[in-house]
Formats: C-alpha cells, sequence, structure tokens
C-alpha cells in the first residue's frame, strides 16, 4: 500500500508538465545559458574600432606610432579580424559624433607638438631634463561606462607602454627583462567552467524540488483536505508525508541522472560529482531542500502563498548562494546574507570535494552551517504544522 | 467608460489578489535589484587608476631582491593606484590570495635572477570573472617596474580623457538598474496577455463575458490599461528603491521613457499574446514566456557584457527584443547615448509589431470562445 502510494505520487508528478518542465528540464537550459556565456566570454573575439587624429605632420615620433597602429590594425590571419581596425575620419568632430553613436570604441589623438616634442626627447634628454609638459603625448578618448571602450583604451595604454621599453632599447637604455607566469590559488585540478556549472546547477535543481514540489505538495494536500481523507482510512497520514518526501528525493535523483548525462554528453564533464564527499554535499543538498520544502508547507496556508514564499525565499538564495557566479568577492554591504546562506556552504563544498577549487570556509562549516540550518527549520515545521486546516472538497 | 473603469478595477483588484502574479509583478524585479544593486553596486571600473580607491595586493620577494627593488616596486604601485601587502613566504602569499586577507585581490612574486626578474602572477580560482583584469594590471605592472627600475622615464606619455555622452555622470549601479528596469517592463509585458486571457480563458471567465453587453475590445482595453497601470507602479517603486537604497537619480526625459515604456509593454504583451496562441495551453505558454525571458535576460547584454562575448553569441543577442528595450530605457534614463533616428526606428518597429500581433491575437481567442 505504502508503495503503492509512493508510486502514484511520482506518476502524477511525471505527468505534470509544469513539474518536469521545472525540475528537470529547466536546468538544462539554465546550464547550457551559463556555460555558453562564461566559457565563451574570453575576449578572443574583440574588434575594437578607433580613429586616429593626426595633428602632428611628418615626423619621426608620429611615423613610429602609424607603424605601431599599421601593426595592430592587421590580422595575423587574413580571414582574422584586427584588434583595432582604424576608421577614417576628417576630423576631431566628426570622430566624437563617432564615439558618442558607439560606431567607434576609442579615439586617439596625436597632438601638433608631438614630432617636436618626440625629437626633444629622443635627441636632448640625455643632455637636459625635460619636464613632463614637454614630452610627447597620446591622447586617448573613451566612454569609461561602455566595456569595449574601457578594455580597448586599457589594451591601447599597454601597447604605448611597449613602445616606450622599445624606445628606450634603441637609445641604449639598459632595461631588466622579466618573465611573467600565473598560478591559480585555491583550486586543484584543471578549472571548467562546465564542471563549475554542473555542480551549481545540479544544487539549483535539488532546492527547485525541495521548494516547489514538496511545500506546494503540502500545503495542497493540506487546502484539498487530503489529510483529513486520509485520517478516515487505515493508512496514516505520516505515511502519505513519506511518501512525499520518497517521491521528491526520487524527483532530485532523476534531475541528477538527466542533468549528468546531458553535461557529460555536451559538455565533457568530469566524474568528480561521484568523489565520495561530493555525494556526501549532495546529500545534505537534498535533506536541506525537503526541510525547506517542509518549512513552507507548514507557514504556508495556500500553494499560492507557499509558491510566493518559495519564490521570496530561492531567489536570493540562489543568486548569492555562490551557484551561477563566486560571490565570496562581493561588495560587504551584502556579505552578512551570503554567509548565513546555507547554500553558499553547499555549493563550495559540491566544488571543493569535486576539486575545482578551495572553499574559502572552514571544512566543518561547510557541513555544519546546512545541517544547522535543516535542524533548525525541521524543529519549526514540527511545532507549527497541522494536518488539517482544509476542507474536504 | 463607466464599464471599463469598473473593468479596471475588477481586474486590478484580481492581480493585487494573486500572490504569486504580485510576485513576478512586484518582488521578483525588486529582489533583483536589491541582489544586483548590492552585489556588483560598488565594482564600477576596470581601469585601476580611475577607481580612486587603491587596490590591494600580496607580494613575496625572494631573499636576493634588494631595498632599491623593493622601493621601486612601492614606487611603480603608487603611481598604479595599487597598494602592496609584503608578506614573507609563498606559502602566505598564495593563503593571502586565496582567502583574500586584507582585501587583497591578487598576488605577486619577485624574484631577481642577476637582473632578470622571474614575475610569478597568483590568482584565486573563486575571481575567475576578474582574472583578465588582473593579469592585465600584472603585466602593466611588470612594464612599469622594468622602466622604474632601469631610470627610464616614459618618452611618449599617455593622456587618458574620459568621455560621458549624457547630461549627468553615469554610474555602473545606475547603468545595472536601468537594465533592470527593461527586464521588469519585459517579464510583465509578456506574461501579461497569458495571464489574462489564457486563465481566464481556461476558467471561463472570457465566455462569461461575452454573454455579457461587453465587446471583446473594451475587455481586451481594460485588460492593457490594468497591465500597463501595474507596471509603471512597479518601474516608480524600482526607482524610488534606487534612490533611497543606492542613490541612484536617473535623469529620465519623460517623452523618451513614455515612448519607450508604452512600446516595449506593447511589443512584449504582442509576443506573450502570440505565445499564448501558438500554446493554446496556458500553462505552456507561460512556460515559454518564462523560458523566452530567461534566455533575454541573460544574452541581451543586461547583467553579462554582450561585447566580450563570441561573434555568433553576440549576433544571437541582437535577435533578442530586450537588447533593444535596454538600450532604449538607458537611453531614456540618461545611462547612455544612442542616436535618435535609431531610438525612433526601434520604438516604431515595436509598436507595429504589437499593433498587428495584439488584436489578431484578442480576435482569435474571443472567436475561440464564441465557437
Amino acid at each position: 500500500m505504502r508503495n503503492q502510494l509512493f508510486k502514484s505520487l511520482l506518476i502524477s508528478g511525471l505527468r505534470e508538465r509544469e513539474t518536469i518542465f521545472w525540475t528537470l528540464l529547466f536546468p538544462l537550459i539554465i546550464f547550457t545559458i551559463m556555460v555558453l556565456i562564461f566559457s565563451n566570454m574570453t575576449g578572443e573575439d574583440l574588434n575594437f574600432k578607433m580613429a586616429v587624429i593626426d595633428n602632428s605632420g611628418d615626423g619621426m615620433g608620429s611615423t613610429i606610432i602609424h607603424q605601431v597602429f599599421e601593426g595592430i590594425s592587421t590580422p595575423e590571419n587574413q580571414e582574422d579580424e584586427p584588434l583595432y581596425s582604424i576608421i577614417d575620419v576628417k576630423n576631431k568632430n566628426q570622430a566624437l559624433d563617432l564615439l558618442k553613436e558607439q560606431h567607434i570604441d576609442l579615439i586617439v589623438e596625436i597632438p601638433e607638438n608631438f614630432n617636436q616634442n618626440f625629437n626633444q626627447v629622443v635627441f636632448f634628454s640625455k643632455i637636459s631634463a625635460i619636464s613632463s609638459e614637454n614630452k610627447p603625448t597620446i591622447i586617448i578618448e573613451r566612454v569609461p561606462m561602455r566595456n569595449l571602450s574601457q578594455i580597448a583604451s586599457d589594451i591601447m595604454e599597454q601597447i604605448l607602454a611597449e613602445v616606450n621599453l622599445e624606445a628606450a632599447k634603441r637609445m641604449n637604455v639598459k632595461i631588466p627583462n622579466a618573465s611573467i607566469s600565473t598560478e591559480i590559488v585555491g583550486q586543484t585540478q584543471n578549472f571548467n567552467y562546465a564542471d563549475y556549472f554542473l555542480a551549481g546547477i545540479l544544487i539549483m535543481g535539488f532546492f527547485s524540488t525541495g521548494f516547489f514540489n514538496m511545500g506546494i505538495n503540502m500545503t495542497y494536500f493540506r487546502k484539498k483536505g487530503i489529510f483529513k481523507r486520509f485520517a478516515c482510512t487505515p493508512l496514516k497520514n505520516r505515511t502519505l508525508f513519506y511518501a512525499t518526501i520518497l517521491s521528491n528525493l526520487v524527483f532530485m535523483a532523476i534531475s541528477f541522472v538527466i542533468l549528468l548525462i546531458y553535461a557529460k554528453l555536451f559538455y565533457k564533464v568530469s566524474w568528480a560529482i561521484f568523489y565520495p564527499e561530493s555525494i556526501l554535499f549532495l546529500i545534505i543538498s537534498a535533506i536541506l531542500s525537503l526541510s525547506f520544502g517542509i518549512f513552507l508547507g507548514s507557514v504556508s496556508k495556500t500553494p499560492n502563498s507557499a509558491s510566493a514564499l518559495a519564490n521570496i525565499l530561492f531567489f536570493p538564495m540562489q543568486f548569492l548562494g555562490g551557484l551561477y557566479f563566486p560571490v565570496f568577492d562581493l561588495s560587504p554591504a551584502i556579505k552578512w546574507f551570503i554567509y548565513i546562506n546555507p547554500i553558499t556552504y553547499l555549493a563550495a563544498g559540491v566544488r571543493q570535494s569535486m576539486g575545482l577549487m578551495e572553499a574559502p570556509l572552514p571544512y566543518f562549516s561547510l557541513i555544519l552551517v546546512p545541517m544547522l540550518w535543516s535542524i533548525v527549520l525541521l524543529l519549526i515545521s514540527v511545532k507549527i504544522f497541522k494536518w488539517d486546516g482544509g476542507e474536504i472538497a | 467608460m463607466k464599464i471599463m473603469m469598473g473593468m479596471i478595477k475588477a481586474l486590478i483588484k484580481s492581480r493585487v489578489r494573486d500572490k504569486n502574479a504580485l510576485f513576478w509583478t512586484l518582488a521578483f524585479p525588486l529582489m533583483f535589484l536589491i541582489i544586483f544593486g548590492l552585489a556588483f553596486g560598488g565594482d564600477s571600473s576596470s581601469s585601476v587608476s580611475s577607481e580612486g580607491e587603491e587596490m590591494r595586493y600580496a607580494i613575496y620577494l625572494t631573499e636576493e631582491v634588494d631595498e632599491e627593488i623593493e622601493s621601486n616596486i612601492i614606487k611603480t604601485s603608487e603611481s598604479m593606484g595599487l597598494k602592496p601587502l609584503l608578506v614573507y613566504s609563498l606559502a602566505d602569499l598564495k593563503k593571502s590570495v586565496e582567502g583574500g586577507y586584507d582585501g587583497v585581490e591578487f598576488g605577486i612574486s619577485l624574484k631577481d635572477n642577476n637582473n632578470f626578474f622571474e614575475v610569478k602572477a597568483f590568482f584565486n580560482a573563486g575571481a575567475m570573472n576578474k582574472m583578465q583584469f588582473y593579469q592585465s594590471i600584472v603585466n602593466n605592472f611588470v612594464t612599469e617596474f622594468r622602466k622604474t627600475t632601469a631610470g627610464f622615464e616614459n618618452i611618449i606619455t599617455v593622456e587618458t580623457v574620459d568621455r560621458e555622452f549624457t547630461e549627468e555622470p553615469v554610474t555602473n549601479i545606475g547603468f545595472i538598474l536601468s537594465g533592470v528596469i527593461a527586464v521588469s517592463i519585459a517579464l510583465s509585458g509578456i506574461t501579461a496577455l497569458i495571464v489574462s486571457f489564457g486563465y481566464y480563458r481556461k476558467q471561463d471567465i472570457i465566455k462569461r463575458l461575452i454573454a455579457t453587453p461587453l465587446k471583446g475590445s473594451q475587455f481586451l482595453a481594460a485588460d492593457i490599461i490594468n497591465n500597463l497601470l501595474v507596471s509603471i507602479v512597479t518601474i516608480l517603486i524600482i526607482m524610488l528603491l534606487a534612490r533611497i537604497l543606492f542613490q541612484v537619480a536617473f535623469n529620465m526625459n519623460i517623452l523618451y521613457f513614455a515612448v519607450t515604456y508604452f512600446s516595449s509593454m506593447f511589443l512584449m504583451m504582442g509576443l506573450g499574446g502570440m505565445l499564448l496562441l501558438l500554446f493554446r495551453e496556458p500553462n505552456a505558454a507561460m512556460t515559454a514566456a518564462n523560458v523566452f525571458s530567461t534566455i533575454m535576460m541573460f544574452f541581451a547584454g543586461v547583467y553579462f557584457p554582450l561585447e566580450l562575448m563570441p561573434k555568433w553569441l553576440q549576433r544571437f543577442g541582437y535577435f533578442l527584443p530586450m537588447t533593444y528595450v535596454a538600450e532604449n530605457i538607458r537611453f531614456s534614463l540618461g545611462q547612455d547615448y544612442m542616436q535618435l533616428s535609431r531610438f525612433w526606428t526601434i520604438n516604431v518597429i515595436f509598436i507595429l509589431i504589437a499593433a498587428i500581433a495584439i488584436p489578431i491575437m484578442g480576435k482569435i481567442i474571443f472567436k475561440l470562445e464564441q465557437q
């Protein structure tokens, strides 16, 4: 009989298109969007458009600058776009109009006295010190609020810094050489966005099952008087309650399997999610999400109010729990929420156990905080939960 | 007129009583405003020098590094707006980067190999979204440090001029929050007709209305007015909260904002209506609308910069109406500049699409009910 009840709950859930969509398909959509955005936000396709205004006339300095610009506006392969495309303009006003209307990202201006100052620096700097206002200056005009304009200007400054280094070498100034290498800390294996998001979206899927299936089912049963009707049968209400928990756990397992197969097939995720510690954190996630569901089912009178409350709790928790982007370096004003949010600990715990990145939190807290939340939510639920309250339709 | 007013009143009451609908129209955009405002409000620029605040980094110098080089590091850091935290072991360096101790955002270790400097940059895996930015700072730092060590002063100097094409200076948070307003408009627009026409039809309310002297066009008009009113109240609350919580004062051009608001709402209502026609079942239409909105939210350049994505994803973004809604809203709230011809073209296209889609949808739904 108990098995029958569990089966019928599971089948009725699987027949509901909305449940199928939100708990099984929506995680796949979010996973795809996130991996597409973050793994492609590398800036490899960047092409900046700039206008060059040369007021300096002919001279050695401006010739060097033009040579540099020619280099950066010529692509390595013919089919590629160059880093900078130079747009022809007649005068500064036209360039400013183009910048304003977002047709270009940057204006580079070579002032009238550039060549004169350049020659002075190159030929006489060893004899007398050159004040900064008499140095040849390149003017870069950008729009700081526009991403492309900001990046174009930063890269241009780096290029001009390299030009200075090159000039120094030609002037026989001994510039020490340097090599730069990089190490990522807090990470124990090669980082992969697909694995990173797999952990986040799995937790998201678990919690949406707990919040929306478990919570709303409980209020629905009470509202429709199903608990009352059960009281008239040899079966106990508790049996229905356990069957609901079990059917939601099966939903979570199905959601896990579907997402894993999809991520494995299309994004080549690793098997790290099966490490024992990762599984432990997923089990804690399942327990906590069901606790939230039971809590919602206890405090809400109608499925509608349970749904509204679930949304109000779930959205900040998922966005500020590190499921989609790192949260530990966010503004201090929001840090308190990040640290009380149990999802923060679960997401950090799963990723640490998958060997993706070290959690910047003590290990015991990764388990303790979600478990404490779970205990508190269940205690509150036991205190206020009522089997009746609805009417038998 | 009296009938219309009564209808509008009834629809507003029904909307306010429906807690779930109220969440999506009011609480959801407000939550996004607060989450994104608090989370990203302080992160305004990608340039170190323009921040005004110094950026903290940890540095570890190996034994061979002498005092002169140490002083050059400090000099270079100061000139770039960086604040070094000197640590005494590689392990400490890694720890401070990993834990972000004392506000450390990245780390550098420097080894002097007979005037050849081996520099290693350490970035936190948790700050992967900022790694490119930190890498560019480290590259700049090393170039400047080499020049400082050689006692070489730049031959060519660079002067950066920041241009603002808006009447008032634009802040990062104002820019993000105007995007949130665009999302709010798009969400309430796309779900509006699905709620009224889809669910009311399912509950046989439209059938009952047809039996009264009320015309289909009157119901449609009343419902559109109801949605516009609810949505504008939401936007006003968002703006008020943005002002109170984040001190964002939008420099709104009322005419442009009104035009953008109406055209965007109508367009989104039209799209929602088309989804309803396509799926018939309101739950299915609502699900499709939610998927479409989610895709639009992420690929329309509201939360993530479109420009940094590969060309094919950028092109995809340009097919999404929310990209243009966000662009128009930013312009009308004084957060960005756009050509007036572009602004009007976008609005006219929006209105044309809506003018075709909404009446067709209304007519078909009423016809179906009459049958």
